[in-house]
């Protein structure tokens, strides 16, 4: 399939010379530099850092939303999802925005204080990074820790108060270990996602921060280098190697959960937080919470949305709007936002149906697999490895391969479109995959052999019953592949041209040329509708299972 | 599980769902038809010259378009084809993407390497010759310094200067002309002018690169009574501390008008006083160049950057190549240039506006690429930069 051909070349890249030789010398001389040694240590820091403050961030909510029910529970909860549906150049805009050295806060400050100096500066800093990596991270503990908390059947803990365990106890001895699978998988899940981070350490990071990532990146532009591609491809194969470890720890972990919800769900008795049987600590704590977390997650996408209604001279205006729907050509884009905008669609639309479609194929034949013997467990084990690497590796490695393997010809100009495309699928892919595989499970198989038993054909069973009954999982499948394509920033920034850029490529160049209400207005776009298909994923009751 | 079956067939029982799912299948069908209805009826059969070059080529002056009319849109009425504009962020990516493409060529023309990135370019054989006739307009000075053997073409030439604002100098720190009229490159350390300074990455940038440049032919190959007592790297290790780069000119330039980063110097070209008095009529900005040659003023040390264009080896449009670079050299084009792009023009024909009284006299300036013998650029360019990075991104 595409995904492993330009997978081989960046493989074949770094371990051949360009005459054909064998060699290592790649491999070497990346680990041996010094500057990458450097970085790949603090691709870990920052990574472990970033999830350990989800974590922390992320459990509180977990807690309470496994534990009480309140009027606006669910609106609350899909809000503070809101960020990891955003694409991540919508993350950087709207911290560089809300917390930058020109932001918000800073400029309150400024006011109030009168000092020149910022109050927070997050540009370039290591905690900028950890700030924003947690914004985006957070609520994937609140969901999946808490989706399996509140499946926890609460006999367990109550035995153990009758028996006089205290509360800590019954937490650290009880609780705890049966979490473990939903913290471990959340775990993993912000791990891979810190650890592949681009957008976020790039333009937050600048040149004293770099990952594993961004040195890809960084290495294949260095045009005073003969073996840029070579060496970039040793560094992406490193980091492909260490995705496929999580990516494999995940898929373990993630059949263990469902093990257990397949055993008997639990149905607990959440408390109604505002009742009087709820200590006042407890609802001060938990309005608290929710506010903070609420602050540092929603306030970025406020400010996104204010600075796209305010013009320059600080009256509020829809110019912004009107400049990225009318506007002709801007020089220095080459091309203009409306192009980037209907461009965005086209390639969204094309990776829609691509990725649907070829997450169908993908799900029906692990299906048809199943789990009869070992050796179907196994090979079963491997194409889900298979179909979750592309999720697990960056996109970054993708473009790369992309660009080694079609290089002379689906790069030349007029076909780079075709390669944007390919790529969104692939990103895409593995979400589609899950989605619709997660229904394919969840649908009884009886159906099928009582339509047989009818007198259906094979295809009119698959047409009449089966479709229709994984529809919202096919659904998902879709919205989930249009919302990623639009968003997907690191891939199409490398392989992009002025002609075929995106909307996620349009918001940065605009960023980066100070141009702030022209990229807050397409993030806006963004927003509403990676928001809009996140909400109807919701409403399907996905989200969970496509996450754990 | 079939209960989970059950209950989404119930949902799906509603009429609202299917006709929800109906709605979206016919608008994406809708819209990918209409999408390619725009696709196929948009593109023309004209000929076309692809060119690639960097966004800020004649986009900074008052009127960008009537700018790019001129340059462009004239030759294209002239001879009836199209041209197609390919913008990149910086030169750097420019010989990034040529090198790429070099087996099989999108460009037909690239306008934007200079006489620091010739040599790879030349080395990746990447252009063919061409001996315009509007070379004879051309000093030969220039010509030698971009390209004795004519691959590349010089179109403009400038000379990298550190762009300051004088009056927050002088009002901070008192300041003046005077000071700066002999800086040298290692007052720069001083930490309260290393604190207003903004540099620019030269990995990603050649400007960043032409000032590294700089440092490297102060710090090494000035003569003896001039040298600093500082190697170039010592010079940098001492900058880190108080660095503040970036990736682009276009980034550092912003920087420095947008009061964001509290910095009020900024690498940048000797021709932005001129800028300054065009667009904002006053002289708070200006710029300097340092003076270990002993001189004062314009007629210190500069390292000067030399631009080209170039004909891409390859091309299927080398009569019509040929003629855009005779006409980019020519005139009409050239006298663009001042005040569009704010670097002189090559072809010595064209008047210099008035607002050039504020920019450094250029042919007072001493030239430091004359000290630096471009063999030494050609072999340890690669070492430099390493060496650079180590010294900056890993200090």
């Amino acid at each position: 399939m595409f995904f492993y051909w330009p997978l081989f070349t960046i493989l074949g890249d770094s371990i051949l010379t360009d005459e054909g030789t064998l060699t290592n010398q790649y491999l070497l001389t990346v680990i041996n530099d010094r500057l990458n040694r450097r970085f790949f240590l603090f691709t870990f820091q920052q990574t472990l850092v970033s999830v350990f403050f989800s974590l922390l961030m992320g459990l509180p909510g977990a807690y309470i939303f496994a534990k009480y029910r309140f009027r606006g529970d669910s609106l609350l909860k899909n809000l503070l999802t809101v960020p990891f549906v955003l694409p991540p150049i919508v993350v950087v805009l709207g911290f560089i925005l809300a917390f930058g050295p020109e932001g918000m806060v800073n400029g309150l400050w400024k006011e109030v204080s009168g000092s020149n100096d910022p109050l927070i500066d997050i540009y370039k800093t290591f905690w900028g990074i950890i700030l924003a990596h947690t914004f985006y991270n957070a609520s994937v503990f609140i969901r999946v820790v808490g989706a399996g908390w509140e499946q926890l059947d609460p006999e367990f803990e109550e035995v153990a108060t009758t028996l006089g365990s205290s509360k800590s106890q019954i937490f650290l001895k009880i609780t705890l270990p049966r979490l473990f699978p939903s913290l471990l998988a959340a775990s993993v899940i912000v791990f891979l996602y810190c650890f592949t981070s681009f957008a976020i350490v790039y333009s937050i990071g600048g040149i004293h921060f770099q990952t594993l990532e961004t040195r890809i990146y960084t290495t294949t532009q260095a045009f005073w280098k003969e073996d840029r591609f070579h060496l970039g491809a040793a560094l992406a194969l490193i980091q492909l190697f260490i995705c496929i470890v999580l990516a494999w720890i995940y898929a373990k972990q993630s059949e263990q959960i469902r093990g257990e919800k397949a055993g008997y769900k639990a149905i607990q008795q959440k408390k109604f937080l505002f009742s009087e049987k709820v200590g006042l600590a407890r609802k001060i704590g938990a309005a608290g919470y929710f506010m903070f977390l609420g602050l540092i997650i929603l306030f970025p996408i406020a400010t996104i949305i204010l600075t796209s209604l305010v013009s320059k001279d600080g009256n509020i205006s829809l110019q912004a709007y009107m400049d990225i729907l009318i506007e002709e050509h801007n020089p220095f884009l080459g091309a203009s936002p409306r192009l980037q905008i209907l461009n965005t669609l086209t390639f969204s639309i094309l990776t829609t149906i691509g990725a649907t479609f070829l997450a169908l194929v993908a799900a029906y034949a692990l299906n048809s697999i199943g789990t009869a013997n070992t050796f179907r467990i196994t090979s079963r084990r491997l194409l889900i490895i298979f179909t979750l690497i592309p999720m697990a590796s960056s996109n970054i490695t993708f473009a790369l391969g992309f660009l080694r393997t079609f290089g002379n010809t689906l790069m030349k100009a007029d076909n780079i479109w075709i390669s944007i495309v390919l790529a969104h699928i692939l990103v895409a892919f593995p979400f589609a995959n899950r989605s619709i595989n997660a229904s394919l499970e969840a649908q009884n198989p009886e159906y099928r052999q009582i339509a047989a038993t009818l007198g259906a054909s094979r295809f009119e069973t698959l047409i009449k019953i089966e479709l229709p009954l994984i529809l919202p999982g096919i659904i998902a499948a879709a919205t989930f592949s249009f919302a990623i394509s639009m968003g997907e920033f690191g891939a199409t920034y490398f392989i992009s041209s002025p002609e075929y850029s995106t909307i996620s490529v349009g918001i940065y160049r605009f960023l980066d040329m100070r141009q702030m209400q022209t990229s807050a207005a397409m993030a806006v776009l963004l927003i509403v509708v990676c928001v809009s298909a996140f909400l109807i994923v919701e409403r399907l009751g996905r989200v969970e299972r496509i996450l754990g | 599980m079939g209960l989970n079956g059950l209950r989404s067939s119930k949902i799906l029982a509603k009429n609202n769902r299917t006709t929800i799912v109906g709605i979206i299948a016919v608008i994406l069908v809708t819209s990918i038809l209409i999408l390619f209805a725009f696709s196929i009826f948009s593109g023309s059969k004209a000929t076309k010259l692809t060119i690639y070059t960097y966004e800020s080529l004649i986009n900074w002056g008052l009127d960008p378009k009537a700018a790019n009319t001129i340059v462009f849109d004239t030759f294209e009425d002239m001879h009836g084809i199209e041209i197609e504009l390919r913008y990149f962020s910086e030169a750097t990516d420019l010989l990034t993407v040529a090198i790429q493409e070099k087996n099989d060529p999108q460009a037909d023309i690239i306008i934007g390497l200079d006489n620091i990135l010739v040599f790879e370019a030349k080395k990746q054989n990447l252009f063919q010759q061409y001996n315009s006739s509007m070379l004879t307009h051309i000093n030969p000075e220039l010509i030698n310094a971009l390209d004795p053997e004519h691959y590349l073409l010089p179109y403009d030439y400038g000379s990298i200067a550190l762009y300051y604002n004088a009056e927050h100098f002088n009002e901070t720190y008192g300041l003046d002309k005077s000071y700066f009229d002999q800086i040298k490159l290692v007052d720069l350390l001083d930490p309260m002018i290393a604190r207003e300074l903004i540099l620019i990455d030269p990995t990603s940038s050649s400007t960043g690169l032409s000032f590294f440049l700089w440092t490297i032919g102060v710090c090494e190959y000035t003569p003896e009574g001039q040298k600093p007592d500082k190697n170039w790297q010592q010079w940098w290790e001492e900058i880190d501390e108080y660095l503040q780069i970036e990736a682009s000119w276009t980034d550092a330039f912003n920087a420095i008008y947008s009061g964001t980063t509290n910095r009020h110097m900024v690498i940048s070209y000797a021709t932005d006083g001129a800028y300054n008095m065009l667009f904002y009529n006053s002289t708070d900005l200006t710029a300097c160049l340092t003076h270990e040659n002993g001189q004062t003023g314009d007629n210190g040390y500069a390292w000067l950057q030399v631009e080209g264009l170039g004909i891409v080896k390859g091309t299927k449009q080398l009569e019509l190549a040929k003629k855009f670079v005779d006409w980019f050299l020519g005139p009409t084009a050239q006298a663009v240039l001042p005040l569009n792009q704010w670097m002189y023009p090559a072809n010595s024909e064209v008047v210099l506006p008035p607002e050039y009284d504020y920019a450094v006299n250029i042919s007072k300036v001493e030239s430091l690429n004359a000290l630096v013998p471009t063999a030494d650029i050609e072999n340890n360019l690669e070492s430099w930069l390493d060496t650079w990075e180590l010294i900056v991104i890993g200090g």
